[in-house]
């Protein structure tokens, strides 16, 4: 085969991997918009790997029953009894 | 709603174990139907005098053959005696147990103490891989009747090592599936996977896998290594610009270096070489990589700006062989059967690209295989050789979402259908984005400890991500990013190591910072 044949079906079956790589890429990038909305990406329009959003996403899942409304009463009584007392109380629940 | 029959070999346990097991059915919020409990020398009657037990519907036999357990709407759950079922297990296994016929979880292993909760082996996704080498799954396993049955039977499947036990019945089932949640508590304070080489010997023969199975009985853990039948041809595809290093105190052109150490240490001979040169590369560059290739090596010249995927494709429509080695220019062989084993990887159809434990020049870790979570890292670079890592997942065969492209074999068939490398990342990322294309057209991508290559990375580049790559991957892949079946919602996520994610808790590594990610290569 001449180098200019050779050249040519280099660059056919170059542009077949990327064609293919295309249909590939254009249907993950659909299954994606489908999940997460056709803006499935960060506020400034494009994916980034921002650290952020799991930390927020651990501290909203946080169980944060101590500062329910109910307990507010209990929480105020506890912290005004003597000194003694409350550490009894905390020494016991440990 | 599936109703669940319990099934617990008693052999050697005492009635304290047993007691304990009874009061975690009692305990559960959605109680099974039976409670078989086999080969036992306790007297049952001791715990069906307990009120608690008295009070239930569940029904406790020893025998096996009895037609209320032969219900085909029910699910069969094993649970070893001393184990105790965790309150939402039976509820989570079965609102799966519609879609999914084999169903495995987390445990819990030792005590709760004062602050301390108890630990948890987190496991991934369904990896038959890593299940030949260990029984990754745990001793808990729910599973339909139709896969009871087609394996064997509840009570020989009941009497069999937990290995021997998860291998039938994940050869018989279609529709594998972890719950990432803790199912029960553990008797054993020992969280490594057990293995049993009579098992995976016995596997092998009924699946046809023509393979030599040895056991390292420190690790637990069994190599299966496959027996090749034919010596396919390979075409070890090496970019390069020709760059000269020094190496071990010698001044080598790394090509040149990668080439030769290849030829003169593997054991696998049947193997040519493509060199893909950039046309910055000098003539003596240039001459050192034909003289070390000898009448293997095809020189294409590549004379675009750089771009590594296209680089690999450009190598690899230049070949005519049925596997591809990607190997970077700063690599070197370090075990010789390193090519026979990813060969051997290969035998199995099913698996479309594997790819070797890669290390620094001083031994440490360089990659280990990818996770992404959702940063994609390799999995415990830097760490010493000796890590075993989390449940010893550093020392088996297994499922990975991602392999540095730095050194894999893969299927020319394969690589033709995905399209080869992505040209869209011409620096980073183009290997996670072609694991990623290969599962996603169904073959398995599978990370082995045995074989190994160098990798002196920190030589030739430093890692710099590109805004551009990192958009183009999320837009593809966020979906797989984000939830990497190879790893586990309750980890520790922006790492490269398999951490249970504690909340509150600090560790020095979060006190540093994330890790920096990898760029591949």
């Amino acid at each position: 085969m001449s180098n200019d044949a050779e050249a040519a079906r280099r660059s056919q079956a170059l542009d077949q991997l990327i064609a293919r790589d295309g249909e590939i890429g254009e249907r993950a990038k659909r299954r994606v918009a489908k999940i997460y909305g056709p803006t499935a990406t960060s506020s400034l329009g494009t994916y980034d790997f921002s650290d952020s959003f799991a930390k927020r996403d651990q501290v909203s899942r946080r169980g944060d029953w101590v500062h329910r409304s109910w307990l507010r009463p209990i929480r105020f009584f506890y912290r005004h009894i003597p000194k003694p007392i409350r550490f009894a109380i905390k020494k016991f629940f440990a | 709603m599936n109703s669940c029959i319990v099934v617990t070999s008693a052999e050697g346990c005492n009635s304290k174990d047993l007691l304990k097991t009874a009061q975690s059915l009692v305990a559960s919020s959605i109680r099974p139907t039976h409670w078989l409990v086999l080969d036992s020398n306790v007297k049952f009657a001791k715990i069906l005098r307990r009120r608690s037990m008295k009070k239930t519907a569940i029904a406790i036999t020893d025998d096996p053959s009895n037609p209320a357990l032969s219900s085909q709407t029910s699910t069969i759950v094993f649970l070893r005696a001393g184990d105790t079922l965790a309150p939402t297990a039976l509820s989570l296994v079965t609102q799966q147990a519609d879609q999914h016929d084999l169903i495995y979880g987390d445990s819990a292993h030792g005590r709760a103490k004062k602050f301390e909760e108890p630990s948890k082996a987190r496991r991934p996704q369904w990896s038959p891989e890593r299940l030949r080498s260990h029984n990754y799954v745990g001793d808990l396993l729910a599973a339909s009747q139709s896969v009871v049955a087609a394996a064997g039977g509840v009570s020989m499947l009941a009497a069999l090592h937990e290995h021997d036990r998860s291998l039938r019945l994940f050869e018989v089932c279609k529709t594998p599936h972890r719950i990432a949640d803790v199912l029960y508590h553990s008797s054993q304070e020992r969280m490594v996977p057990t293995a049993s080489l009579d098992a995976v010997q016995r596997h092998c023969e009924r699946t046809g896998i023509d393979a030599a199975c040895t056991i390292d009985e420190e690790m637990q853990s069994v190599r299966v290594k496959r027996r090749l039948r034919s010596q396919p041809k390979i075409s070890v595809i090496v970019p390069t610009r020709g760059t000269t290093e020094n190496l071990k105190g010698n001044e080598v052109v790394l090509a040149a270096h990668a080439i030769k150490t290849l030829i003169d240490s593997s054991t696998y001979q049947n193997f040519d070489v493509i060199a893909v040169l950039d046309s910055v590369t000098t003539n003596e560059g240039r001459q050192a990589i034909i003289d070390a290739g000898g009448s293997r090596i095809k020189i294409v010249d590549y004379d675009r700006p750089f771009n590594f995927a296209e680089k690999i494709n450009l190598g690899a429509v230049c070949s005519d062989a049925d596997l591809l080695l990607l190997l970077n220019d700063d690599t070197e062989i370090i075990t010789p059967d390193a090519l026979e084993t990813l060969v051997g990887i290969l035998e199995d159809q099913t698996v479309g690209m594997t790819g070797p434990m890669l290390l620094y020049e001083d031994m440490t870790i360089q990659s280990a295989g990818h996770i992404l979570n959702p940063v994609p890292f390799d999995l415990y670079r830097e760490q010493e050789l000796t890590c075993t890592g989390a449940q010893h997942l550093l020392q088996v065969q297994r499922e990975a979402s991602g392999l540095i492209a730095a050194c894999v074999l893969v299927r020319r068939s394969v690589f033709d259908e995905v399209g080869g490398l992505c040209t869209l990342f011409p620096f980073n990322y183009n290997d996670v984005d072609f694991g990623l294309k290969i599962q996603d057209a169904g073959h398995r991508v599978v990370w082995t400890p045995h074989a190994q290559f160098h990798h002196f990375e920190s030589k030739t580049r430093t890692p710099k991500l590109q805004t551009f790559e990192v958009a183009t991957i999320g837009a593809r892949w966020r979906d797989k990013l984000e939830d990497d079946p190879y790893f586990n919602p309750h980890l520790e996520r922006y790492i490269d190591i398999w951490k249970e994610n504690v909340m509150g808790q600090r560790s020095v590594l979060d006190a540093l910072g994330p890790t920096a990610p990898i760029a591949s290569k």
